[in-house]
């Protein structure tokens, strides 16, 4: 018998146990994490692979459009009205401002005392504020596309108004359309695929295309007789290129600034021999548009004072806000540069103001967590949160002065902002009344029960958009002290009773997941029911439905969108009113306007979601079973 | 085990009155009738054992001494206060009777610090470095002391027990109930539960323990007292309990459980 066949009969374990050990490298670390999860098995490693390959595709044909084709002016230029609310006077918006730095600094300084921010958070901010700095500038170095403008004959007085600087060089090109295969739909597909979208500039083209291919016009019989013209801000023809003499060659003119300043380019019809039929594309190269950020432009208009105004005959160039929108694909410098850059820009006092604020605020709490007594550390931060609700009313209703702080409405807020408002307002009066409501459903007496029961059912029962028109229409009838409450806080009221009506239900399940012998137990040690509800049952019940409860807040946050429908212009409802108003030709944006909506609202949602998580994880929430 | 050999089981003073007093007990669960004519007296200093088969009503009679469970006929007295609908009488009694539970209950949210002292706090009124000190002293009399800033569910089994024990003593009730402490237990907490019991019974506690221990039952309890079917069977005191049992009920328990 071997020694190995011995330990079958009789066995005894050596005195010392064996020590501890790793487990094998490939059970472990990335590569064990990913054999194990993602390539366990045939089937495993099929749906990983499919699975990569349809998020990649997704990605691609998301960044592709996002990158290279959308157009997120309708973001960037206007922020202000996304902000704050379009009805929001744009000389207060520092007050709204200054309403989210105070906000942020007791956030940072709540979330330093009692909890601590992941290092990952630290470095996404870190990222935020790097990318902020330094893509605008990068972003001045980087070439602008070439910018195509559609030209007719028939639109008349026209110009397009630009800033160059002293010997800058550029390209004006007009491009005589004669092939009539060039009249195609595809033409105008650089912006939204096969979708024909209202784009007032494009028009024109699609109406040619139309002409064209109904016989019409023949676009080879072109004979304009047009020339380029460059004009300064004193009303000077400064330079101008040969009139084409209806050839269809190209049209160049290329010249050289001679001084910063405003000039304007428009082409002109000979009076004289004007020609009658053609089209052609206008395109400017190399050129520094007018048209950019509201910051840039103001930057421009106080230094270099009103762009030139035509008074030409003969001018045929068609421009308009949306003429001078970006056509065709850029390259990732020029996103960077045209799309990235001005809202950085835009965004980015604000943006570091708020991490300076936000920063500060997560030290004092860190420190104060060190430093000072628990007890005390606390007090002050629930006192400054209570002091900050009359400073918060205090800044954004004003005091009614001529030019300090004059008295807003709270009507005219909207934007990110009144979400932010709503969703807070929300959040803290549901929490307390859900609470009631549960408790009072649970309850003994059978008229509270009944009560109870019946407001968490009617409330449930109804939509919330029917709530919502109900707070709006039917309130101000119901209750005289709601006669003069104005329509946002009609509408809070409704979203908070309709919150409440949920988390009752959802704190309900709570409280009838707390054992019986913890009511027992306390009740057998002569605690009073205030005492047992409070100090042994909510704590429990709460605990064990926070990812519930934080649910329903991110659906309350979610919801808020909805009053856009009943006349407040919160983010959604801002943009709602942007992308349909045609003057701005912003109503050719909708994609780009709902996916920034719907950006906003993520980020507003994975915040919540966050501070859900490490409820669960830490102190609060952690299952101590 | 000499040690405990020389402790002497305090005297009883059978001529005052009882401190639980309780006269055709009569409970019922919906139709059920769980307690019938349940009438026992219990003097101070007393440790008397309950046992008996399951759903034989034991614990629902302790649990009827505190008001857990109301009865619906006969009197229970606890130290003079008859138990009645009236709150404070209520409240009164339970700030005098401690009790223990089978599954401990201790406040799985609460440390093993907060769930001692917050009675003391709210129900007793005791200043908080008071009853953090009185917290201390009873975590050391159960010999857990260095567990206090801990949860209960980082905790044994044996020592959530013995937290439990001292959540109750921290009242300073005159009774202790104890509802199954042990049944819960793997065998090797059982004893360290078993011992502070033991030590809680020299030190002149009155007790009432429902309990299979019967180790414990001959070693410490005045009197072992057997239900079956809702009604006291037999009272007996230990040595004549385990070795002359007169009901034929009683003799058929003790062969099936010793």
């Amino acid at each position: 018998m071997t020694d190995e066949q011995k330990f079958f009969v009789h066995y005894t374990a050596p005195k010392e146990p064996p020590p501890s050990r790793h487990p094998p490298i490939r059970d472990s670390g990335i590569i064990g994490w990913a054999r194990v999860n993602l390539f366990s098995s045939l089937v495993d490693t099929i749906s990983t692979l499919t699975m990569l390959a349809i998020l990649g595709f997704a990605g691609y044909l998301f960044l592709d459009w996002a990158i290279f084709k959308a157009q997120w002016e309708v973001v960037f230029l206007n922020l202000r009205p996304l902000g704050s609310g379009p009805e929001f006077p744009p000389e207060e918006v520092p007050r709204i401002e200054l309403s989210i730095y105070i906000l942020f600094f007791l956030a940072m300084l709540s979330v330093g005392f009692w909890g601590r921010v992941r290092g990952f958070v630290f470095a996404i901010l870190a990222l935020i504020a790097v990318v902020t700095i330094v893509v605008p500038i990068v972003a001045d170095a980087v070439e602008e596309p070439t910018i195509h403008y559609y030209i007719d004959a028939n639109y008349n007085i026209r110009q397009v108004n630009f800033v160059a600087d002293e010997g800058e060089v550029l390209t004006f090109t007009l491009d005589p359309v004669t092939d009539k295969s060039d009249f195609d739909n595809d033409k105008l597909q650089g912006y939204y695929g096969n979708e024909k979208l209202p784009n007032p500039a494009m028009d024109a083209f699609a109406a040619a295309i139309g002409e064209v291919n109904r016989g019409a016009i023949d676009p080879a019989n072109y004979d304009l007789n047009l020339a380029i013209q460059i004009w300064d801000r004193r009303g000077q023809v400064i330079a101008q290129s040969d009139f084409s003499q209806g050839t269809s060659e190209s049209t160049v003119l290329e010249w050289e600034s001679p001084a910063e300043d405003w000039y304007t380019v428009t082409v002109v019809r000979d009076p004289n021999a004007p020609g009658e039929n053609g089209i052609a594309w206008f395109k400017i190269d190399d050129l520094e548009v007018f048209y950019s950020t509201r910051t840039e432009t103001r930057k421009r208009l106080d230094r270099f004072g009103d762009p030139p105004r035509l008074n030409c005959e003969g001018c045929a160039i068609s421009t308009n806000r949306t003429d001078l929108r970006f056509n065709g694909e850029r390259t990732l410098a020029q996103w960077f540069s045209l799309q990235l850059a001005p809202y950085l820009t835009e965004i980015r006092m604000f943006l570091f103001i708020s991490l300076a604020v936000g920063l500060v605020g997560y030290g004092f709490g860190q420190a104060g967590k060190v430093q000072l007594d628990r007890k005390l550390m606390s007090r002050i931060v629930v006192g400054l949160w209570l002091l900050s609700v009359p400073v918060q009313i205090f800044v954004i209703r004003g005091v009614g002065g001529e030019d300090f702080l004059p008295r807003l409405s709270t009507t005219d807020l909207g934007g990110i902002y009144l979400t932010i408002l709503l969703s807070i307002a929300g959040i803290l009066a549901s929490f307390p009344i859900g609470i009631l409501l549960a408790l009072g459903r649970q309850s003994d007496l059978p008229v509270v029960s009944l009560l109870c029961t019946l407001f968490i059912e009617v409330v449930r029962g109804v939509p919330l958009i029917t709530l919502l028109f109900m707070g709006r229409l039917i309130l101000p009838f119901v209750a005289d002290a709601l006669q003069n409450a104005d329509l946002v806080i009609r509408l809070s009221i409704v979203l908070t009773l309709f919150t409440a009506a949920y988390l009752a239900e959802v704190i309900r399940g709570g409280l009838q997941i707390v054992p019986k012998g913890q009511t027992e137990a306390a009740r057998a040690l002569g605690l009073s029911e205030v005492y047992i509800t409070t100090l042994i049952v909510l704590p429990q019940a709460l605990r064990a439905v926070i990812p519930a409860i934080m649910g329903q807040f991110v659906s309350l946050l979610k919801d808020t969108s909805l009053v856009a429908l009943v006349g407040l212009f919160e983010v959604t409802g801002a943009m709602r009113r942007l992308l349909s108003d045609t003057q701005t030709g912003y109503t050719l944006f909708q994609r780009e306007g709902y996916i920034y909506i719907g950006i906003v609202y993520f980020i507003l949602c994975y915040v919540l979601a966050e501070v859900s998580r490490r409820l669960e994880e830490t102190g609060a929430g952690a299952a101590r079973r | 085990m000499t040690e405990k050999a020389k402790r002497e089981k305090p005297k009883i003073d059978h001529s005052g009155q009882p401190i639980i007093s309780c006269r055709a007990v009569n409970k019922w669960f919906g139709d059920f009738h769980v307690l019938k004519d349940v009438s026992l007296d219990v003097m101070e200093g007393e440790v008397v054992v309950i046992c008996g088969p399951s759903g034989s009503g034991k614990s629902t009679f302790i649990r009827c001494i505190n008001r857990l469970e109301e009865h619906q006929e006969g009197q229970i007295s606890v130290d003079g206060i008859e138990l009645s609908n009236d709150t404070r009488n209520i409240a009164e009694i339970r700030r005098e009777v401690g009790m223990v539970f089978q599954q401990f209950n201790l406040f799985p949210h609460l440390t093993v610090m907060q769930n001692i002292t917050l009675a003391q706090r709210y129900v007793r009124h005791r200043p908080r470095k008071e009853s953090e000190e009185r917290t201390m002293e009873l975590l050391d009399r159960v010999g857990i002391p260095e567990q206090a800033n801990k949860y209960p569910g980082q905790l044994s089994g044996g020592q959530q027990q013995r937290v439990a024990i001292a959540r109750a003593l921290a009242m300073d009730p005159k009774i202790m109930l104890f509802d199954e402490p042990t049944s819960a237990l793997d065998p090797e907490m059982i004893k360290e539960v078993l011992d502070v019991m033991l030590e809680l019974a020299y030190g002149g506690m009155t007790m009432l323990c429902v309990t299979h221990e019967m180790g414990f039952a001959r070693e410490v309890a005045s009197r072992v007292v057997f239900m079956d079917g809702g009604r006291i069977v037999e009272v007996a005191e230990p040595e004549e309990f385990f070795s002359d049992p007169k009901h034929d009920r009683t003799k058929l328990f003790l062969s099936q459980i010793l």
